[in-house]
């Protein structure tokens, strides 16, 4: 259940922190954001150590939702939650900007068609 | 589809049933309702949860560790299709169940039993130890009644004679 204005942690090596959602990017009149949706985020907050230079706070970028809080259920039953709420940072290509993903990337991000993600992440469920 | 074990009480997941938690080092908690995914939101230790089944085993109140449970096993490899081996474990399910359920019963039943030995054998020694206080009972109640019923008669008529000589 993410929505307008929802902090997520970026799970990335980007250099970005912390992002507020700004946008779903969705067909649907309910704008609830979950595993795997497309989403616009501005920056919050950055790593110092890691690309200052090219990464500031307020810009804008899309991301991928990889981790809810809020249980999600699947076709064959099984449901799931994370711990935090995070995201993963795509460029204006559509490629992901980091090279690294700390955390898990879903199924639901194969079938949206995320693959590079997925093989960036270091476990997938 | 595999039946997986409740991370808290370690009883089975059928498909469609409870929930998964994936911590933030991506490690997975499997849980079978709301009841054990509660407990673990609260910190609880599965082992100190007297309806855990770690717990039970733990105290010895369950079987555990018997050949019986070998076969219930974590296996990674898939075995390739083959009718006779399927169903001969088909054939085997049942007897199983029924050697696991004997066993189980029999465990209980030995557990309780020497319980209650034990029980008896405590409470005896206690009568031994405390024999003055056990009383005979009916008769040493009617004395008891008999004198206390006396007492109050001869201090009413200690009173009665005392006012009469007033």
């Amino acid at each position: 259940m993410i929505q307008v204005g929802t902090l997520l942690a970026i799970s990335d090596n980007s250099g970005a922190k912390k992002a507020k959602c700004i946008k779903i990017l969705k067909k649907t009149k309910k704008n609830m954001g979950q595993v795997g949706d497309l989403i616009v985020v501005s920056l919050q907050e950055t790593n110092p150590k890691n690309n200052t230079k090219t990464l500031k706070k307020g810009q804008l970028f899309k991301a991928v939702l990889l981790e809810t809080k809020r249980p999600k259920r699947r076709q064959d039953g099984t449901s799931y939650t994370f711990q935090r709420n995070s995201a993963a940072l795509l460029s204006a290509q559509g490629s992901p900007l980091g090279t690294r993903v700390q955390g898990t990337a879903p199924f639901e991000v194969r079938e949206k068609n995320f693959m590079k993600l997925l093989v960036l992440a270091s476990t997938t469920l | 589809m595999r039946l997986e074990k409740c991370w808290f009480c370690s009883s089975t997941i059928y498909p469609g049933h409870g929930i998964c938690f994936v911590r933030n080092d991506s490690k997975l908690f499997k849980f079978c309702r709301t009841k054990c995914h509660k407990n673990f939101k609260m910190k609880r230790n599965p082992r100190k949860v007297k309806w855990t089944k770690v717990y039970r085993a733990l105290q010895g109140k369950d079987l555990c560790n018997d050949t019986v449970f070998q076969f219930e096993r974590r296996r990674n490899r898939p075995l390739k299709y083959n009718r006779e081996i399927i169903n001969s474990t088909l054939s085997a399910l049942g007897k199983l169940d029924a050697i696991r359920s004997r066993r189980t019963n029999r465990f209980f039943e030995n557990r309780v039993n020497k319980a209650k030995d034990v029980k008896f054998v405590h409470d005896k020694q206690l009568i031994e130890q405390n024999i003055g206080l056990v009383r005979s009972s009916h008769n040493g109640r009617m004395k008891d009644t008999k004198d206390s019923n006396k007492i109050k008669l001869d201090a009413s008529m200690t009173l009665f004679h005392s006012k009469q000589e007033e």
